[in-house]
């Protein structure tokens, strides 16, 4: 399992400089570090998907001795690993002081913007792996790569533009917001896990051409 | 040793190896006691299926010519070459006898006879 | 453990393509050669010989295990080649066998490295660099790498130039010189089989028309050739596909010895190659399942 975890985050190889130059870039036009997260761990994880599948991977990997239990769940893990390293690299820029990299005024603090990046991300995925599983094919992956990062975006102002419109009408207060994005936080993860389970599933009776 | 297979002959292919197997031991150029190259390593060496081999050392074993020890290989077992050369030494006599035979119907000298097993033998 | 792969009544609908109560042992320490047409059902049984598809109901055991149970052990001792490659376009070999060589308990680097020299294969190079006999290749040399005592190979020589193709077979007849080991593989080159197949089992429409060794084929399958007022209706009960013409008729029959006793002298008689009888058992007129 955690050589599948490893292979995930092998494959990319050189692509990781290309996504530090996309995080670099995104954060020195002072974007909100949610999105910057949300963006870039989507990316990655798309791509790993894209790779796996331009590689016939599913037929590599199923050969190998491994599980569907153990190649599904470690897609699972995947992205959570990817999250932490953007969150931890982004933070990292944050919190050196220059005069490039200005933390943007925002709405949420610091903290709130790294559980609302794993919020998105955590739901988007949910919503999409199983789709991936069930549907892509080397052909259609693309289309699932975009629609996917396209929906991460989405979901980043959506929940920006929620939280701004609970905070203005008071449905969220000050005492209130750890409690808010503790739920928030809970309830995406318990959706990530039912997706999860559910990946599982289709991915056990998945006929592997 | 050499063993030369050909895969347009008629003949099986088990059969041409157990064939010339037979006639080294006959001709005495495999011994009592020789090894003999296991059945996978002439397969591979001959560009045949391991089975077809199998089935030679087989019948080669049925007919006593050769033995295996598991984990060990195939060798040349104890021939009584003496008898098996009276045995074929009885057997020409009878085919020469017959071609006499057919050869008195059909007019055909002794000379002439002798002529055409010479053809034939050098053949 | 005489058979490395055992399936019991085996049954599988996919798409519009069915096989059907499927039965078949495959002896350790021999080459056994799948045959068929395209879309037999050759790929989907080694599909489901790796457990990349399940049948609908019956057994499949490798090793004398499941999958259900022994996933991982059963996998760790099989080495695969597919036509189709499955490597990163984007790495290089090197950092493809780095990702897969951990996976295995066996696995050699020596080996592996001993096998890529062979082939001549760049380590540094990206696979995208790399033509599909090298491809090839490089999932052999991975395949020989870990020790496997089962290699399943889907058209392994498919598009493959012939002295390549020798040179692969070569490669499979060295591993099996200790016995141990097993080879599956599927193919429509016939004449590749014909010098390393132990066993043939012909697949056709899902079902398995027959599985034997190479030389009771090579035996008792013949072509006849003859005049047509040789033919009536009991003997082409002898035949298991008949071409006919305006005045003479090719057949395919499984018995060699009552097919030279009926016609003796009058028809010629050949030994028919795996690809004739694919080809008579195909396009004939008859349709003959024999045993």
């Amino acid at each position: 399992m955690l050589l599948l975890i490893k292979k995930d985050l092998a494959i990319h190889k050189l692509s990781w400089l290309l996504y530090f130059a996309m995080l670099v870039f995104f954060m020195s036009f002072n974007k909100d570090i949610i999105f910057v997260i949300a963006l870039i761990s989507a990316i990655i994880i798309m791509n790993t998907f894209y790779y796996d599948e331009l590689a016939n991977g599913h037929r590599l990997w199923n050969t190998l001795p491994f599980t569907r239990k153990e190649i599904v769940s470690a897609r699972y893990y995947s992205l959570l690993v990817n999250i932490s390293i953007v969150a931890a690299v982004v933070l990292l820029i944050t919190f050196i002081p220059s005069t490039i990299f200005t933390s943007p005024p925002s709405l949420m603090s610091t903290w709130e913007e790294v559980i609302g990046s794993f919020v998105v991300m955590t739901i988007s995925a949910s919503l999409f792996f199983p789709l991936v599983y069930k549907l892509a094919e080397k052909k259609s992956i693309f289309t699932f790569v975009i629609l996917y990062i396209l929906s991460v975006i989405a979901g980043v102002y959506g929940l920006y533009y929620s939280y701004d419109y609970l905070i203005r009408s008071s449905v969220i207060t000050p005492s209130s917001i750890g409690l808010f994005w503790g739920m928030l936080a809970a309830s995406s993860f318990i959706f990530y896990l039912l997706s999860w389970g559910l990946s599982l599933r289709i991915y056990k009776a998945k006929e592997i051409l | 040793m050499q063993i030369l297979i050909s895969n347009t002959s008629k003949e099986p292919l088990y059969n041409q190896i157990k064939d010339q197997i037979k006639k080294k031991i006959l001709s005495g150029e495999l011994q009592e006691g020789d090894s003999l190259p296991s059945m996978r390593q002439l397969a591979k060496d001959l560009h045949i299926s391991v089975i077809t081999t199998k089935r030679a050392y087989e019948e080669l074993e049925k007919e006593r010519y050769i033995y295996s020890i598991i984990g060990k290989g195939s060798f040349v077992a104890e021939q009584n070459i003496d008898l098996i050369k009276e045995r074929k030494f009885t057997a020409v006599e009878e085919m020469l006898t017959e071609a006499i035979a057919n050869s008195k119907e059909i007019g055909l000298s002794l000379k002439e006879l002798e002529e055409l097993l010479t053809i034939l033998y050098e053949e | 453990m005489e058979h490395v792969i055992e399936l019991e009544n085996v049954t599988k609908s996919y798409d519009r393509f069915r096989v059907s109560d499927v039965s078949l042992k495959i002896k350790k320490g021999f080459v056994t050669g799948i045959i068929g047409s395209n879309g037999a059902g050759k790929s989907t049984m080694i599909k489901m010989i790796l457990n990349l598809m399940q049948p609908d109901s019956g057994m499949v055991r490798i090793f004398g295990e499941e999958y259900t149970q022994h996933e991982k052990s059963i996998k760790d001792r099989i080495g695969f080649v597919f036509s189709k490659d499955v490597l990163y376009d984007e790495l290089t070999l090197l950092a493809q066998k780095k990702l897969i060589a951990p996976c295995y308990t066996r696995w050699e680097d020596a080996l592996f490295y001993q096998y890529c020299d062979m082939f001549k294969l760049p380590l540094k190079q990206k696979l995208k660099t790399f033509s599909k006999g090298m491809k090839i290749k490089a999932t052999l040399a991975i395949a020989l790498s870990h020790h496997a005592e089962l290699f399943i190979m889907d058209e392994p020589t498919a598009g493959l130039d012939p002295v390549f193709r020798r040179e692969i077979l070569d490669i499979l007849q060295d591993i099996m010189l200790d016995g141990e080991k097993s080879i599956v593989l599927s193919t429509h080159i016939m004449s590749d089989l014909s010098s390393i197949a132990d066993y043939i089992t012909y697949v056709r429409q899902g079902n398995i028309i027959f599985s034997k060794e190479i030389h009771d084929i090579q035996d008792n399958y013949v072509v006849v050739r003859g005049g047509l007022d040789l033919l009536d209706s009991d003997i082409e009960k002898f035949f298991l596909s008949i071409k006919k013409t305006a005045s003479s008729f090719e057949g395919l029959a499984s018995n060699r010895k009552a097919v030279e006793e009926i016609f003796e002298a009058e028809t010629i008689i050949e030994k028919a190659s795996l690809g004739e009888i694919m080809y008579y058992m195909e396009g004939g007129h008859c349709d003959v399942a024999i045993n």
